[in-house]
């Protein structure tokens, strides 16, 4: 009896110091440290070149400026005001109404990669692993809707 | 793509499919809609794309908005009276002018 509650005590010392000396060890080898800091840093850089480069990026491309972070809404300016419709500066619009004229069209969707995978995928009911296929086949709007690269024979290996 | 079951990999197929026949049905540069209307930006009363874009507007100006289906008709589309008059996951183009604000 007094062996066994001996050999208990010594063993949670021994688990006591193995894990003080892991911590010991570890505050004085930063190098995991960085190099999973860098690690997190290049994972993050890249999400965020991918997404950016991805959709369109949020700088002004061709006059056309993304008003999200992911380029899901562009807007180009046509013209700017005329005079006999009021002020041409930008203004505070909280509890105004607006009134304007618009036309409405259908436009190229040219989905990238990352768009199938916002867009379309999440209504699909696949399995979670879906994105990381998608993205590993670089699968894009145009290879989406081809039928010689998006086959059934294709999704089925 | 192996993991999925036979009859998912067909309708995976068939939906890629749909989207496929919604551009051919609805080409790019087809009108869909075209009127002059008010509302109250950030209300939720348009799609969300016209709410962003109203915001970096002034009066008087006309600007091209394009707006992925996510933040316009989504995976439903618009129908009006049965008619598919935005296909599901349509991107969209306004051509927008704002004529007033009070």
């Amino acid at each position: 009896m007094r062996s066994t509650t001996t050999l208990n005590t010594l063993s949670g010392c021994f688990l006591i110091f193995w894990a003080v000396a892991a911590k010991v060890v570890g505050a004085f080898s930063p190098s995991s440290n960085i190099i999973s800091t860098r690690r997190q840093r290049h994972l993050q850089t890249s999400i965020a070149a991918k997404k950016s480069n991805a959709i369109g990026s949020a700088q002004e491309v061709d006059g056309w400026t993304s008003l999200n972070d992911d380029g899901g809404v562009k807007l180009k300016v046509i013209s700017s005001s005329s005079p006999d419709v009021g002020s041409a500066e930008k203004i505070d619009l909280r509890g105004k109404d607006v009134t304007v004229e618009y036309i409405g069209s259908i436009s190229a969707r040219n989905w990238n990669v990352q768009d199938v995978i916002d867009c379309w995928l999440p209504d699909q009911g696949l399995p979670s692993l879906a994105p990381e296929l998608f993205e590993a086949f670089e699968i894009d709007g145009k290879r989406l809707t081809n039928p010689k690269k998006f086959s059934v024979k294709f999704i089925k290996e | 793509m192996g993991i999925l079951k036979d009859a998912k990999q067909t309708t995976l197929f068939e939906a890629a499919q749909d989207l496929k026949r919604s551009e051919q049905s609805h080409m790019e540069g087809t009108v869909f809609d075209k009127n002059q209307f008010s509302f109250r930006p950030g209300k939720g009363q348009v799609i969300q794309a016209f709410d962003l874009a109203i915001a970096e507007m002034k009066v008087g100006q006309t600007v091209s908005i394009v707006a992925r289906s996510d933040f316009a008709y989504g995976s439903k589309g618009l129908r009006v009276g049965g008619k598919v008059l935005v296909p599901p996951y349509a991107t969209v183009q306004y051509d927008v002018t704002c004529i007033e604000v009070k």
